[in-house]
């Protein structure tokens, strides 16, 4: 398969003097759905703001689509890659919702009826139509985020990047979110998600990439990842609690681990134990 | 973080400036100003700056002090074409004068700001009789300097994110790109400014007019003998000049 994104033995040392990835190698397969999760901390951050050339590597290498991002502009290598920061009130320029979305498509030329169609459909998605023309400051955190979210998307990149999507979500926003995945999915966008939100990742992701402290510890299928307590332990990360309950369950020999559990066969292996 | 910023960010060490009291390496630096600022001599400038070399290299502060000055270049050098050019007669020495002069008093803070805690900033500023909103105000804003230049950088990442072209074109064009940076900028600080003000005031901050403290500055003999050094040294270019003999 095709590579969306190769990072080759990258070290960042922030001009502080804080070395926030300490040779990180990783390959991202176009179409690829795939999460970063590791503490607060560990460099993810640092490391997606290297994928659309925010930061370029201080040692080592990132390639994306074929071009090395030291040797594009921001402006470039973003019309291929979207990236979705973390704080949406760093990313809001725009004297209204409608102007927020259209932003970027303006800055890439796109004729006027595809930026009308296009700010509709997203704002629609995202449930803020109903706001298009109130100032986007006024929002609420969760509302900013979608917004910040429809402006990415509405430009139609390739490969899209979001950090902590979810965070700031009530359970309805997220189920919202997780639709638009699906979406994302179906269009056979490359999707790179950074989070902490456990439910999240297994619902959505081919491959999780674990991080701690400026490196990648593991890659894994949410299945093998999120079952294993001791990777899990080095990342940081308390394991879900159907993990965690299907762990000891399995340990008590009631429950054969295989995969991801599910909860309604836990349930029934579990009822078949009893009725034994 | 930006490096020019850097200036003015304390970090925590033991030498003798360290120890001084803030008032008195305040007059320090005060008198290395006014040393620069009252001279014609380009030699006198550079030995303000040699002096200053000299306290911030006692003090182990060079490895922020000269990426200060290394930053400060450019503006030095824009410094020293304006006054060539508009010097009428055109004079090198009067640009070169400027522009060290520029340099000077820009070391001599430096070193100040680097040396001296922002809680004993306060203190002093207290002290010396500043109310405590102010004295708070000023050093909040320094606090705030390398947070504030972190989000310039940030909302200019994301500006081009969006395929925004920040650093391109003429200068007038550059000049008003970076009004769409202000925009989120002004919204987030003053966001920000509004949630301090609230956790002060949810801590009691102005429940009395003067709050007590854990410290008090007192002036010691180290710091008399600083202040009437500092004296002699202000007035040095007159006293060398009475004495006939002419500063070079
Ligand atoms: N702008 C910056 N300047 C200096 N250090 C930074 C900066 N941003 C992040 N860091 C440091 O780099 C490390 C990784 O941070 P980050 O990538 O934000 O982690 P994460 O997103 O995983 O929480 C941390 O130690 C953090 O303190
Ligand atoms: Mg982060």
């Amino acid at each position: 398969m095709d590579a969306a994104i190769v990072v080759d033995r990258v070290h960042y040392v922030y001009p502080g003097g804080v070395e926030a990835l300490r040779g990180v190698s990783l390959r991202v397969a176009k179409g690829e759905f795939i999460a970063i999760m590791g503490e607060n901390g560990s460099g993810k951050t640092t490391l997606i703001k290297h994928f659309n050339g925010v930061l370029k590597p201080s040692s080592g290498r990132v390639v994306v689509d074929g071009v090395d991002t030291r040797k594009a502009p921001i402006s470039v290598l973003s019309r291929k890659v979207g990236l979705v920061f973390q704080n949406p009130d760093h990313q809001i320029f725009s004297e209204t919702v409608w102007e927020e979305v259209a932003f970027p498509m303006r800055n890439y030329g796109f004729p006027e009826e595809v930026v009308e169609e296009r700010v509709e459909r997203y704002l629609r998605i995202m449930q803020l139509y109903k706001y298009r023309d109130r100032s986007p400051f006024l929002l609420s955190l969760g509302e900013k985020k979608r917004l910040t979210i429809a402006a990415v998307l509405a430009y139609d990149p390739e490969i899209i990047v979001l950090d902590e999507p979810t965070a700031g979500q009530d359970y309805l926003q997220k189920e919202q979110i997780s639709g638009i995945m699906n979406l994302l999915r179906t269009m056979g966008k490359t999707v790179i998600v950074v989070t902490h939100d456990v439910e999240f990742v297994v619902q959505h992701v081919d491959r999780i990439v674990l991080m701690s402290q400026g490196r990648v510890i593991a890659e894994a299928p949410p299945s093998k990842a999120l079952t294993d307590p001791s990777l899990l332990a080095r990342a940081r990360l308390m394991p879900p609690h159907l993990a965690r309950l299907a762990i000891q369950l399995s340990r008590r020999g009631v429950y054969s681990l295989s995969g991801y559990p599910e909860i309604g066969d836990v349930v029934d292996q579990v009822l078949k134990r009893w009725a034994r | 973080m930006t490096s020019p910023l850097q200036a003015f960010k304390y970090t925590r060490k033991d030498t003798f400036l360290d120890s001084l009291d803030p008032r008195s390496k305040f007059f320090l630096s005060i008198s290395l100003l006014l040393i620069s600022l009252f001279t014609q001599s380009i030699t006198v400038q550079l030995a303000v700056i040699g002096s200053t070399f000299l306290l911030v290299a006692a003090a182990k502060r060079l490895r922020q002090w000269v990426p200060t000055l290394q930053a400060i270049t450019p503006l030095v050098l824009l410094i020293f074409a304006v006054n060539l050019l508009f010097s009428t007669p055109p004079s090198l020495a009067y640009a070169a004068l400027m522009s060290l002069r520029f340099l000077a008093v820009t070391a001599a803070f430096s070193m100040f700001f680097l040396t001296t805690t922002p809680d004993d900033l306060a203190l002093a500023l207290e002290q010396s009789g500043v109310p405590r909103e102010y004295s708070l105000m000023f050093t909040m804003s320094l606090r705030f300097i390398p947070t504030l230049a972190e989000d310039v950088e940030t909302v200019g990442a994301a500006l081009m994110s969006r395929g925004f072209k920040l650093d391109e074109g003429n200068i007038i064009k550059r000049a008003k790109n970076y009004v769409y940076l202000l925009v989120p900028l002004i919204v987030y600080e003053v966001r920000r400014s509004l949630m301090i003000a609230e956790a002060l005031e949810a801590r009691a901050f102005g429940a009395s007019e003067k709050p007590t403290r854990v410290k008090e500055l007192k002036m010691r003999a180290r710091d008399y003998i600083v202040l009437a050094a500092s004296l002699l040294a202000s007035f040095s270019p007159q006293i060398i000049m009475w004495l006939g003999l002419n500063p070079p």
